[in-house]
């Protein structure tokens, strides 16, 4: 795991800080292990006719940590923190806020339909705190929170290890592994070594798949793989430069390689995927089909666009090797046709400064993540215009017509439209090459074999109470 | 003498100055916006901007160093970026692993490196001679990093021995320390020889084994106590190493120390965080270097009398 600073869910936006907030506090909703949504701290629910009003009953036999009840005031404040603060802006942007209908029944308004918002109460960001606590004392949640889930924290030594005990009074039954010891070890390498040696008992392993070999091999390892919630692309700068001419993204679609991108860049670890939305998306379209490759006339097209010659493009990408490694492959591929890239690799914070938010590239590689398995949160930051200039579009999208699609796909509660909807979505991606869906790689999680009820988690959503000895 | 050590001391200021105005310079010309990475790239523009205005990050260069300063001689030295806790009480709770480590290491570098290199010295040429000068070579070249690891596959995976990661006990300790006294032990060693064999072949080490003083005593009496003048410096120079190597060390056996905390304030852009940390590693490195300075002129008479004569 990565350094906990703060066990306020209220007060970060980092999706690793998270991780450990899932045994600390209970949520509305959970994910089970096939990565259905289901009830947590809510009994039934419903929505009103126009989609606008979420109504959720409230389990009444829950209690903190602190042996105080949760009731439907504590939800109540909760989400209402949630809604105001800013670093929840990905889950919460859509809610208006929320009120109490009586004892056990709380009313969630939203500023408009949107299918998603089960899954946005999942997160760790809309997590249940106590309210007289967090009223008393918001900074008291850093470093000693009480919520309601199945973990207490027993003991911190800042950056090097976190010890959380069960609670014993869980609702639903108190934790089969009564105390959990995370620790952060920045490196990958001593980390296998500590998981081999039985130091260990569960790992993230290295995003490269590097370790991967290592883990399969060891007979009392068990590597555990899910689709991961994001897909690798070739983003050009839409709005300006080289690559807003359109043959020039055509050419860079029809040059490449997938299959060997994802050989090279993931060890064949990953799968070649055409589709400009996540495919772990449920409305995302099956089977699609992108362009045809065609060298010749990637280069004539490159020529045609005023580059007969040949032409030098830079590419920004994050320094890590599972950005820079398809880079060198793409690289490769694309001095074929006469684009002769550099690379330049900078620093996660100067990429999203210089790149993400200041626009400031012609080509780059990219994962876009979803938070949330929905099309909504795959398509509509990327490539809606109102997100563009300093927003998530970084690309600098700008097509009304996919702004139009974006937005009634947002507002429908209709799947099957948003799937025809989001069909439409994907194949303007591939027909105007807004850019480029290389492959989607796989989410992983090593593991020694007795440990039972560990998965990989597409959100790296794990929920410790699940595990438990062989 | 005590004229002397507060006129080091108002050395040290200027020299902390630099450092802090260096790495206030360098974060701020390098991109990336700490109230950016702070919020996550879904938050709102104005968002990020209302907390760039809480964080004071509008205001000019020069005034916000000059605000960063002007606390700093309070005792202030901000609150990080990205825990939200004051950065003293973060060095405060991290310093220990790291200060444990290194002094463990430089114990061990001592207890070995000299009397390995007095060996050497004393029986040049021989087989312990050539043998402690590879093995000093060796452990010069092999970076820290590297041996870390090897010793983990050794002695925490196949022989299960000693703990891979953390510092929860003192066998925690040990590897980390070995690791980083390897490079500080290779140097004292070859200090100790050469400074050993130079002393040897002086005039009153001759006499002395003319008189028929006996070769133990000779060595452990006459020779080592100048021999060892310069060693002492380097002893003190090695703690800025230490404190150095540490940052590479504490990553390899997940420490939460002093390094990995201005490893993690550089990538999270957390400036106050970064340059406390690092003003904190310079003092400590700056106040061993007077230490031993001043125990120089207890142990060398000549540099204490040298004292005397300006004082006149």
């Amino acid at each position: 795991m990565s350094d906990q600073t703060t066990y306020d869910p209220y007060k970060t936006a980092d999706q690793n800080e998270w991780e450990d907030m899932y045994g600390i506090y209970d949520q509305l909703f959970r994910e089970e292990a096939d990565g259905s949504v289901v009830p947590n701290l809510v009994t039934e629910y419903s929505f009103s006719d126009d989609g606008t009003e979420l109504t959720m009953g409230i389990r009444d036999d829950v209690t903190f940590h602190n042996g105080e009840p949760l009731t439907v005031d504590d939800v109540v404040f909760s989400l209402n923190t949630a809604i105001a603060s800013s670093f929840t802006t990905k889950f919460t942007s859509v809610m208006d806020h929320a009120e109490k209908v009586d004892d056990s029944t709380v009313k969630l308004v939203l500023k408009h339909a949107y299918s998603p918002i089960l899954g946005c109460l999942v997160s760790a960001s809309t997590s249940i705190v106590p309210q007289a606590v967090y009223e008393a004392d918001p900074d008291s949640f850093t470093a000693s929170p009480i919520g309601s889930g199945p973990y207490m924290v027993s003991e911190i030594v800042k950056g090097e290890r976190y010890v959380y005990e069960a609670y014993p009074d869980y609702w639903r039954g108190e934790a089969p592994i009564k105390t959990v010891v995370a620790r952060v070890i920045p490196d990958g390498n001593a980390a296998l070594m500590a998981l081999e040696s039985g130091e260990l008992d569960v790992m993230q392993p290295n995003q490269d798949y590097s370790d991967r070999q290592a883990i399969e091999d060891n007979p009392n390892l068990v590597y555990y793989t899910a689709p991961q919630a994001c897909t690798f692309l070739i983003g050009f700068n839409n709005a300006r430069g080289i690559f807003s001419d359109k043959r020039m993204r055509e050419a860079v679609a029809i040059a490449i390689d997938k299959e060997e991108i994802a050989l090279g860049a993931t060890n064949g670890y990953a799968t070649p995927t055409d589709v400009g939305i996540t495919p772990i998306c449920p409305q995302t379209p099956q089977d699609f089909k992108g362009l045809e490759r065609d060298v010749e006339r990637a280069k004539q097209l490159v020529a045609e666009a005023g580059y007969p010659d040949g032409v030098d493009v830079t590419m920004r990408i994050i320094s890590a090797s599972n950005y820079s490694k398809p880079a060198e492959v793409v690289q490769a591929q694309l001095k074929e046709i006469g684009i002769n890239v550099s690379i330049e690799a900078m620093e996660r914070a100067s990429w999203f400064d210089i790149c993400y938010t200041g626009g400031d590239f012609d080509i780059t590689i990219y994962a876009n993540p979803v938070q949330v398995i929905d099309a909504d949160f795959g398509a509509y930051p990327f490539m809606h215009s109102s997100e563009a200039n300093g927003g998530n579009n970084y690309m600098g999208i700008n097509i009304p017509e996919l702004d139009d699609l974006l937005d009634r796909a947002r507002l429908s509660t209709d799947e099957e439209e948003r799937k025809e909807l989001y069909l439409q979505v994907c194949e303007i991606v591939r027909d105007e090459s807004l850019f480029v869906p290389m492959y989607t790689g796989e989410r992983t999680y090593a593991a020694v074999k007795e440990l039972q009820g560990v998965h990989a988690d597409p959100m790296v959503r794990y929920y410790t109470y699940g595990y438990s000895w062989e | 003498m005590l004229k002397y050590i507060g006129k080091r001391l108002i050395l040290m200021l200027p020299v902390i100055l630099g450092i802090s105005f260096i790495l206030f310079t360098i974060m701020d010309l390098t991109p990336g916006d700490p109230a950016r990475m702070i919020l996550g790239e879904y938050a709102s523009q104005e968002e990020v901007d209302a907390l760039r205005e809480e964080m004071g990050l509008n205001e000019n260069f020069f005034v916000r160093y000059g605000k960063y300063v002007a606390d700093a001689v309070t005792g202030d030295f901000g609150t990080s970026y990205r825990s939200s806790t004051p950065v003293v009480e973060e060095i405060a709770a991290r310093f220990p692993a790291t200060l444990q480590i290194a002094l463990l290491a430089m114990f061990l570098a001592v207890l070995i490196g000299i009397p390995v290199g007095i060996i050497s010295a004393v029986k040049q040429y021989s087989f312990a001679d050539i043998l402690s000068t590879v093995i000093a070579l060796a452990f010069t070249s092999i970076p820290a990093f590297w041996l870390g690891l090897l010793l983990i596959l050794l002695f925490s995976v196949r022989l299960h021995l000693l703990p891979a990661v953390g510092s929860d006990t003192w066998k925690h300790m040990l590897m980390p320390a070995v690791s980083l006294a390897a490079a500080q032990m290779a140097t004292i060693i070859r200090m100790t020889r050469s400074t050993m064999l130079e002393v040897i072949r002086q005039d009153y080490i001759r006499t002395a084994k003319a008189k028929g003083a006996p070769q133990r005593r000779i060595i452990f009496h006459h020779a080592i106590k100048n021999a060892l003048l310069p060693v002492i410096t380097t002893v003190g120079l090695s703690m800025g190493n230490l404190l150095g190597g540490a940052l590479i060390i504490e990553n390899v056996f997940g420490i939460s120390g002093l390094g990995t905390l201005m490893v993690n304030s550089v990538k999270s852009k957390d400036t106050p965080m970064l340059i406390g940390s690092v003003m904190f590693a310079a003092v400590i490195a700056g106040l061993v270097n007077l230490i031993v300075d001043v125990l120089y002129t207890y142990i060398d008479p000549r540099i204490k009398a040298q004292f005397v004569k300006k004082k006149k």
